[in-house]
């Protein structure tokens, strides 16, 4: 056992050493899918604070670790046989005290400003409004028009043609633009989701944007962003959802406003033609 | 008969023990299924599968609904039928042992745990083989995913299995935890007060407080789930809903309910897995640094603490669930407050090397991967007790890492250095120590490979429960890692083999162990290896002092008198 004694005295710290400092410079790496959303910022920066303080802390106790193997592997006799009362408190109340200060107040004090701005001050008044309806396995888009209202939805009236069961009673519903997987944005324009789920629980991921929410069957959510980049980005599901979980995905377009207003009208064309084509067909009928 | 249906504590330990680890066999057969198919997404097919699973693998490919009925068996076999119930077997086994009593308090009651959780255990290992899917909802088995039939085909009768299996273990962890509280609170022998109890009695104690106080709700909420599905209530269904183009005739409910019902279990029981490997650590260092653990009383103080507020945490799984955001930060508070005693506990734990004589046997390896693992599984759960950093971390391979971090170092770390503690008390033999060191050292490697990598793949947004990540552009360049992941996963089950050999070996071939081969204190290692019937050779021990006395690094039994 004398040579293994050796080879624990080096393997150990060299392990407890090698891995936690190797993880921690790869963690450096620039991971994150690329930013492209205003607050997005904010909840990078909550991570790389969190990143920075969970790195110290384990290489300071792995460092304590390694040395203390090193250091006390060799002795003859233990040192310590009993107890130190004050040592013992005075350990506590520290670690007690920096773990206050670093995890609870550091993180309360960088997070609280976010998370109030994503979940309970309203969103801006202009922001561009879309309704996001996730269904097994594909995400239902809506714009409401150039009225600006949803118009209403009645889970009766879901057809293969009427996805969301608009009511065509409803004249707001009449110009809602309805889409399969497919969201376009303007840059730096901010805009509010309305998310909703027909079955299952999903959860919007739109990583690019930080923007993490499920879609709970019974809830309007409401979550709101600013895109910051023009480009296309994915959407994809992050709630175990069945069989097609894995394929669930979308995209989402951000492009300059002028760009979105022109694509918006020649959607909204499509829409106002095809009523009119519905209309006729209902007229010919008796 | 009288052997298998036995109620004698010694017996029922080791019956748990060895179903542990046979489901823990299972439960990472399990998972290198879903290793194989997430390194290699489409690549290969195997026809021998098919024959294992005809239903799993359609000509040697697994089906995606497959992937998610694994992932769900793995999660739920991993932390309810190997974790708990491996702590179910050394708490029956050594729980009588270490208070000094012949048995556990109600042992009638404790036959019919074990023999509740057996049922249990094959209806869930059975429901895999199941031609429909077995249960595919996550082992959260979020509704309505996991109450409408139609919405997946684990949600059949592989569903009513899973509810049913919980249910009945849940039934068995209940007698079992109320038993390890009455033998602790009443069965102690005499002069064994409180605070001369071992620590990991302490941790039994308040892991089976915990349990009991956060299981029973998980009964009823899964009764609810079964009348959802069967009865046509609706305690998780809102109005509305149409899955796959049925419209449902279902109103008033919330699947919010069920979260909380089911994380109100859920979060607890982490800390009901995690306290008895943090006990066995601080049991090996002592014997193994030949001098007490560092800060006796504030360990328990701090355990205490730990204990309240994990029931008052729950909530932290549900940030972005849509849940009133006021609760979010209440319960990001309430998290990150836990880490504070933690890390008191966790610092305790290194702080009790100082000072010693560190002796690396096996079990003392196996505790020092223990308190490494344990730390990164501890400290990376600050992301994810912050409900900002949760946004985007929730739901991705950063949760898979921590969790691995936190219960398969419990698992691994914690259970294996139990095992080489007090396999000589419990089978009277030594195990070997060579292959002990390989094991550790092969084990310690590889987990880090596996598990340290899916930290990066989550900050790269990989979600988790993914059949296959190369269907995603972004997720594409990080391929690579999954297929490092997967090699060193199959490498990590390998050397498993090591320790299932050195065990049997040991159990035929090993050398006598002595009574108390690490001359430690406390009352276990003071009877035969293994102890007679009844326990004690002719009367009860009698206790003069606390577990941890060393007098220039000999141990002082607690069975000696003060005045010697
Ligand atoms: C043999 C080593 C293990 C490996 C290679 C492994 C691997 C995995 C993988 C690949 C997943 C699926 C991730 C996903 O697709 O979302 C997973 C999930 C999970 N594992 Fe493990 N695991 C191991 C041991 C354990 C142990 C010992 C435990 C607990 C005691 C555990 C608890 C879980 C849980 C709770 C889940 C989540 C299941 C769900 O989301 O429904 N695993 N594991
Ligand atoms: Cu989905
Ligand atoms: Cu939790």
């Amino acid at each position: 056992m004398k040579k293994w004694l050796l080879i624990d005295l080096i393997l150990l710290p060299v392990i407890f050493i090698l891995f936690p400092s190797l993880w921690s410079i790869g963690a450096f790496h620039p991971w994150f899918p690329p930013l492209a959303s205003k607050l997005g910022g904010k909840i990078d920066q909550m991570v790389i604070y969190t990143l920075i303080v969970v790195v110290i802390f384990m290489l300071v106790g792995h460092l304590f670790l390694s040395w203390f193997i090193v250091r006390f592997g060799r002795q003859k006799e233990a040192e310590t046989q009993t107890l130190n009362p004050k040592a013992e408190t005075l350990l506590a109340v520290g670690i007690s005290l920096l773990m206050a200060v670093s995890a609870e107040g550091g993180a309360m004090a960088l997070a609280r400003p976010v998370w109030k701005k994503l979940y309970i001050i309203p969103p801006p008044s202009h922001a561009i409004q879309v309704e996001i309806t996730a269904q097994q396995w594909d995400w239902l888009v809506r714009y409401p028009g150039p009225d600006g209202v949803f118009g209403k939805t009645n889970p009766k009236l879901i057809s293969f043609m009427n996805p969301l069961g608009i009511v065509p009673s409803d004249p707001a519903g009449k110009d809602d633009l309805v889409l399969k997987d497919e969201m376009v944005l303007p840059v730096n324009h901010p805009a509010v989701i309305y998310l909703r789920s027909m079955d299952v629980i999903h959860s919007l991921d739109l990583p690019n944007f930080r923007i993490r929410q499920d879609a709970t069957p019974g809830m309007t959510i409401r979550i709101w962003f600013t895109p910051t980049k023009k480009g296309t980005y994915p959407i994809a599901c992050s709630q175990i959802c069945g069989r097609g979980h894995y394929l669930m995905q979308g995209k989402l377009k951000i492009v300059s406003y002028k760009n979105y207003q022109e694509w918006l009208q020649k959607e909204e064309k499509e829409v106002s033609g095809r009523g009119e084509k519905e209309g006729q067909e209902g007229e010919k009928s008796p | 008969m009288k052997k298998i249906f036995s109620e004698d504590h010694k017996v029922i330990g080791k019956q748990y023990f060895f179903t542990s680890l046979f489901m823990a066999l299972a439960g990472s057969l399990l998972s290198l299924l879903m290793r194989l198919q997430l390194g290699w997404p489409g690549k290969y097919s195997f026809p021998v599968l098919d024959k294992i699973f005809p239903n799993g693998f359609s000509g040697g490919v697994m089906r995606p609904e497959f992937y998610l009925s694994l992932v769900t068996m793995h999660g739920t076999i991993m932390v309810f039928f190997f974790l708990s119930m491996a702590w179910s077997g050394f708490g029956n086994y050594f729980i009588p042992l270490m208070v000094g009593a012949e048995d556990m308090a109600f042992p009638f009651l404790n036959m019919l745990s074990y023999w509740t959780a057996v049922p249990a255990s094959i209806i869930m290992l059975g429901s895999l083989f199941l031609p429909t899917d077995a249960a595919a909802s996550g082992w959260t088995a979020y509704p309505p995913l996991s109450a409408v039939p139609l919405a997946s085909s684990g949600s059949g009768l592989g569903q009513d299995l899973w509810i049913i299996g919980m249910a009945l273990f849940i039934v068995s962890f209940t007698m079992g935890s109320l038993n390890f509280i009455t033998t602790i609170l009443q069965m102690r022998t005499k002069g064994m007060t409180f605070l001369r109890l071992p620590l990991v009695i302490w941790t039994f104690l308040f892991a089976n407080l915990v349990g009991l106080l956060a299981f029973p709700p998980l009964v009823a909420a899964a009764l609810l789930l079964l009348a959802d599905r069967h009865l046509g209530t609706s305690f998780y269904l809102p109005s509305g809903l149409v899955v796959m183009g049925h419209l449902m005739h279902r109103k008033g409910g919330t699947p919010l309910l069920w979260e909380h019902l089911f994380w109100f279990l859920g979060h607890p029981e982490v800390y009901v897995l995690v306290f008895p490997a943090l006990g066995i650590a601080f049991e090996v260092f002592a014997a193994f640094t030949r001098k007490p653990p560092f800060g006796y009383m504030i360990t328990l103080v701090s355990f205490v603490v730990i204990s309240f507020l994990s029931l008052i945490v729950w909530g932290h799984h549900m940030f972005i669930s849509g849940m009133n955001p006021y609760l979010g930060e209440f319960f990001s508070i309430a998290t990150l407050a836990i880490t504070i005693p933690f890390s008191v506990v966790m610092v305790n734990l290194l702080a009790s090397l100082w000072g010693g004589k560190l002796i690396f046997k096996t079990p003392m390896l196996f505790a020092l991967g223990f308190l490494s693992t344990m730390g990164v599984g501890g400290l990376t759960g600050l992301f994810l007790g912050n409900a900002v950093s949760d946004i985007e971390m929730h739901n991705t391979y950063f949760v898979v890492a921590h969790f691995h971090f936190t219960l398969l170092s419990a698992a691994l770390f914690g259970v294996f250095a139990g095992t080489y503690f007090w396999f000589p008390k419990m089978f009277g033999k030594m195990m070997n120590e060579t292959l002990g060191k390989i094991h550790f050292y092969s084990t310690l490697i590889l987990f880090y490979c596996v598990f340290f990598p899916m930290f990066y793949l989550g900050f790269g947004g990989m979600m988790r429960h993914l059949y296959d990540p190369t269907q995603y552009a972004f997720l594409k360049p990080l391929q690579p890692i999954n297929l490092f992941i997967s090699i060193c996963a199959f490498l990590l089950f390998g050397s498993q083999l090591i320790f299932l050999f050195n065990f049997f070996y040991s159990l035929a071939r090993g050398e006598k162990a002595p009574e108390n081969p690490w001359e430690c204190s406390t009352l276990e290692w003071q009877t035969s290896s293994p102890p007679p019937h009844g326990n004690w050779k002719d009367s009860y021990p009698v206790v003069y002092r606390w577990a941890y006395d060393y007098e220039k690094g000999e141990c002082v039994p607690q069975t000696v008198p003060e005045s010697s």
